[in-house]
């Protein structure tokens, strides 16, 4: 543990003391960063950070909690914190009763193997990412530029503690890249797609071939066709249907249920939500996530939780105050900065035994989605509605051409009754592991 | 508060930092008091304050430039924040030569010049936000058939200073306050949200005098006309779309390509149009640095120059790109007080601030009664616009308009096209200009923002709905 954190607990302890509160918790992040991006062969937007911010909450002698964040990290931003945290309480819901998580004593065991890695230099990042610029550029006349292109890496510590000498800590560093070269051909519309990869640190982190997949992705848009608008099948890439199982998230939120904001109710747990050929878990701790949480910030410990088997919903992510109300424990999933809610951390998205090794579409074209766009105006999580533009593929027997401009439409909920293939080959995406997703019936408009 | 006391030891680093090589030092330290306020179904379930220290240093070199920020404002840190910036350059601050100071300009301190750090100094009056919210959220629960109700708003004072090795010593006070309204309407299977917001800046009464009668009963009106509604049916239309939030459409299509942060890295289409025609000789548009209230508005911006007022588009014609200071170095088009970030962990780019298409001599029942079959959208959510040129946004509150007349209520409507060809079709303008409330995201993160216009006729656009 750092001298930073083990002093803010000190001085936590002391400010906590002089204001008479006797129930406190803390949930703070550090964070470092160094990141670099080119234009032209040279270096450009470089750029570094170390910041520190913690949420903290109190309670009053009447047991009604208040909160407050700040990066003002010195005795008097915490002691400021404190007061203008302990001064919210009076605002704060009494009907609801907030507690600390009963699991915040829980042991962790702890995989602290990714804790001590090389911090690069910006310099080093900056070569890299213009060798990456300088290989797209050279890959085909139709790249200009590479408008948005980065190298990152980041280290961070994150840790929580409470006035019941609960402490949870822990430092994780990742890197991360991405490119979106964009190409342009005479008479013809610009054309821009990209990728991103993600690596425990930069050592790890393959910007190469980053950079390649990013222009074979955008080359094969070259070449396009308008697409005629109607009802289609359509085959969600692994990211496009994590995109919109994280976007229509509320449906397994318990949170969501509680203010009536969610698509499901109370009552839709253990019943058929979806096709029998999915399952959906959030996998915190998986493998391949590299910016796995060993804790929530309430320092409830996180875990693997099934959210849909075979097409049933079967748990909902919970703080501990859902916990408490849902009857059951708190899976891990808590976020207490502005409002208590439960958000999820690594999706796992995979086929049911019941789903076919077949790919069920001979004859008929049908739509591939490698991206969908504009999540934040096109989705209404609420109706449990969208329509989105993409960038995908029209496809039919052995005819695969890219679709000029086109926008999808449907009802999540509908989507996931129509679900009609999943296949078994999973990919790892940096926001979760999904296989390929095939859903019928689903309104396609083109440009 | 940031004042006079800053202005040795800025001036000193500016000094060792262009002594070691740069060709340009800035500094920008950033305090902020935030108060967040969630209503949900009768009930606060959330008061949120949040306090934000922390300061960046730019530099430049030859047309480089890197930027390098952190939470530590005392000297050590800003000094620390300095070497690691000069490193980046491989520079080091000579220690063992005089260095003459900077000699930055008397403070320009618009907190004291326009009377505003009280806002600094008063407590956020979080009784009165609560209250309001409260009632505002009671109203929305009045509404028929609203399943959930949630009404959110947040009182945001930022205070920065700027202070340059070009001269530049300047502190500003900003204060933001917004609410949202959101309703969900649920009638057996028929579902429906909609939010409308208010916000505005420098007004310290907002919470005071807000009209939640007004903003409830424009809630009410969107969400019943939608419960029922049908969803539109795809295709390409003309449309008109409705003052205020409308502008939102300019602000996709065009205004983030107007951006010289776009210029630089060649993605838009409009880089070397300028004094050529981009769209519809009916077309004049602004970009406003200071609008009375504005949500956007801004005295001087984050690189510490007093805010503009930019002529954008010229009856078609494009006259001038919004620019900061990388834009100025890297494509030569002329500061416009433009350059703004989300928080000191963002060096600035150019951004808009309030943005509106200037009134023209049209009548809204002008547009209307103009078009055979075509969509009238009344209430617009959020939109974006991509390196290729392409946008979209989306509908809330969409109409067909049919043989002249607004006829039945549709949902679910995405516009989407391509922005140069899109601004040629924007032929008529309307005689009511309003603006709205709105964010911004891009390279310098969330900034507020103002979008607006009076109701424009689009000859035609793609609709993405329900085949």
């Amino acid at each position: 543990m750092s001298q930073f954190v083990e002093s803010l607990k000190d001085q936590c302890k002391k400010i906590s003391q002089s204001l008479q509160i006797s129930k406190f918790d803390m949930f703070g992040v550090i964070k470092e960063e160094n990141s670099a991006s080119a234009k032209e062969n040279k270096p450009f937007a470089l750029s570094a950070s170390n910041k520190s911010s913690v949420t903290l909450r109190v309670w009053n002698e009447h047991d009604h909690m208040g909160s407050a964040s700040t990066s003002n990290l010195t005795p008097e931003g915490l002691a400021r914190a404190f007061e203008i945290a302990l001064n919210s309480t009076q605002f704060s819901d009494t009907a609801k009763k907030y507690d600390f998580s009963s699991l915040c004593l829980e042991k962790i065991d702890y995989n602290l193997s990714n804790s001590n890695c090389d911090f690069e230099s910006i310099q080093n990042l900056a070569h890299a990412v213009i060798e990456c610029e300088k290989n797209i550029l050279a890959s085909h006349p139709s790249f200009k530029s590479v408008p948005y292109n980065k190298i990152a890496q980041t280290y961070f510590e994150q840790f929580y503690f409470n006035s019941l000498n609960s402490f949870r800590y822990q430092k994780t560093s990742y890197a991360m890249c991405y490119f979106y070269p964009l190409a342009h051909e005479d008479n013809k519309i610009p054309r821009q797609l990209g990728h991103v990869s993600l690596a425990d640190n930069f050592k790890n982190l393959n910007y190469l071939e980053c950079a390649h997949i990013a222009v074979e992705k955008t080359k094969k848009y070259l070449n396009y066709e308008k697409v005629t608008s109607g009802n289609y099948s359509v085959l969600f890439s692994p990211e496009a249907f994590l995109d919109l199982v994280g976007a229509f998230s509320n449906f397994f939120n318990a949170q969501n249920i509680l203010d009536n904001k969610s698509l499901c109710t109370k009552e839709t747990l253990n019943t058929q939500l979806a096709s029998n050929l999915i399952h959906i878990c959030d996998s915190p701790l998986h493998k391949d996530n590299v910016t796995k949480s060993y804790f929530d910030e309430e320092g409830t410990p996180t875990s693997k939780l099934t959210i849909v088997e075979n097409g049933v919903l079967k748990n909902l992510i919970h703080t501990s105050y859902t916990a408490k109300i849902f009857n059951t424990k708190p899976t891990g999933h808590s976020s207490i900065k502005g409002k208590l809610t439960a958000q999820s951390h690594f999706l796992h998205v995979f086929a049911s035994k019941e789903s076919s090794q077949k790919f069920p579409i001979h004859s008929e074209p049908y739509i591939y989605i490698e991206d969908v766009k504009a999540l934040h105006a096109g989705i209404n999580a609420l109706q449990g509605s969208f329509s989105l533009p993409f960038d995908g593929f029209f496809v039919h027997g052995e005819k695969s051409v890219s679709i000029e401009s086109a926008t999808v439409a449907g009802d999540f909920l509908t989507l996931l009754k129509n679900i009609i293939f999943v296949s078994q080959d999973e990919k790892v995406t940096p926001s979760g592991v999904c296989p390929e997703v095939l859903v019928s019936n689903l309104s396609i408009t083109g440009v | 508060m940031f004042d006079e006391s800053y202005r040795n030891n800025l001036s000193f680093l500016l000094g060792k930092g262009r002594a070691a090589g740069a060709d340009f030092v800035e500094f920008f330290l950033e305090n902020r008091i935030y108060l967040g306020a969630l209503v949900e179904n009768g009930k606060m379930t959330s008061v949120s304050p949040s306090l934000s220290l922390g300061a960046g240093v730019r530099l430049f070199k030859g047309t480089q430039d890197c930027y390098v920020s952190t939470n530590d404002l005392s000297f050590s840190g800003l000094k620390n924040i300095l070497e690691k910036a000069l490193d980046i350059f491989n520079l080091k601050i000579t220690e063992n030569r005089i260095i003459p100071d900077i000699n930055l300009e008397p403070l320009r301190d618009y907190g004291l010049l326009k009377n505003k750090n009280k806002w600094l100094e008063e407590k956020p009056p979080v009784s009165e936000i609560c209250e309001t919210l409260l009632a505002c959220n009671r109203k929305q629960q009045a509404i028929k058939h609203s399943h959930s109700v949630t009404t959110n708003g947040f009182r945001d004072c930022q205070e920065v200073l700027v202070a340059t090795s070009d001269g530049i010593f300047a502190r500003d006070v900003r204060l933001n306050q917004t609410v949202s309204a959101q309703v969900m309407c649920v009638d057996g299977q028929h579902r429906a949200s909609c939010s409308k917001r208010i916000g505005d800046s420098g007004n310290k009464h907002f919470y005071g005098k807000l009209n939640i009668t007004s903003l409830t009963e424009e809630l009410a009106e969107t969400a019943g006309n939608i419960l029922y509604a049908d969803y539109v049916n795809s295709g390409t239309y003309p449309v008109v779309l409705a003052n205020q939030f409308g502008g939102v459409i300019f602000h996709e299509a065009c205004g983030h390509l107007l951006e010289t942060t776009a210029v630089q890295r060649n993605s838009t289409p409009f880089a070397y149009k300028k004094n050529e025609k981009i769209a519809h000789e009916n077309l004049t548009a602004w970009d406003e640095g200071f609008w009375e209230n504005g949500f956007g508005s801004i005295d001087m911006d984050d690189e510490g120059m007093p805010a503009q007022k930019t002529l954008l588009i010229e009856n078609g014609v494009l006259r001038n790109f919004l620019s900061d200071r990388t834009g100025n170095l890297l494509t030569g088009h002329p500061r416009t007080g433009s350059g703004r970030r989300q928080n000191y962990s963002f060096a600035p780019a150019s951004r808009m601030r309030n943005t509106y298409i200037a009134p023209g001599n049209f009548s809204k029942d002008d547009m209307i009664s103009s078009i055979d079959h075509g969509i009238y959208c009344k209430s617009l959510g959020g939109g974006s616009v991509s390196s290729t040129g392409d946008f979209n946004f989306a509908v809330d509150e969409g109409w067909l308009i049919e043989k002249g007349k607004i006829t039945k209520p549709v949902k679910g409507a995405t516009l989407i096209g391509q922005a140069p060809d899109v601004m040629q079709k924007i032929s008529m303008s309307g005689n009511d200009l309003e603006i709205s409330a709105g964010f911004c995201g891009s390279v310098s993160g969330s900034i507020y923002v103002t979008v607006g216009q009076p109701h424009i006729k689009v000859d035609s656009i793609t609709v993405g709905g329900r085949s």
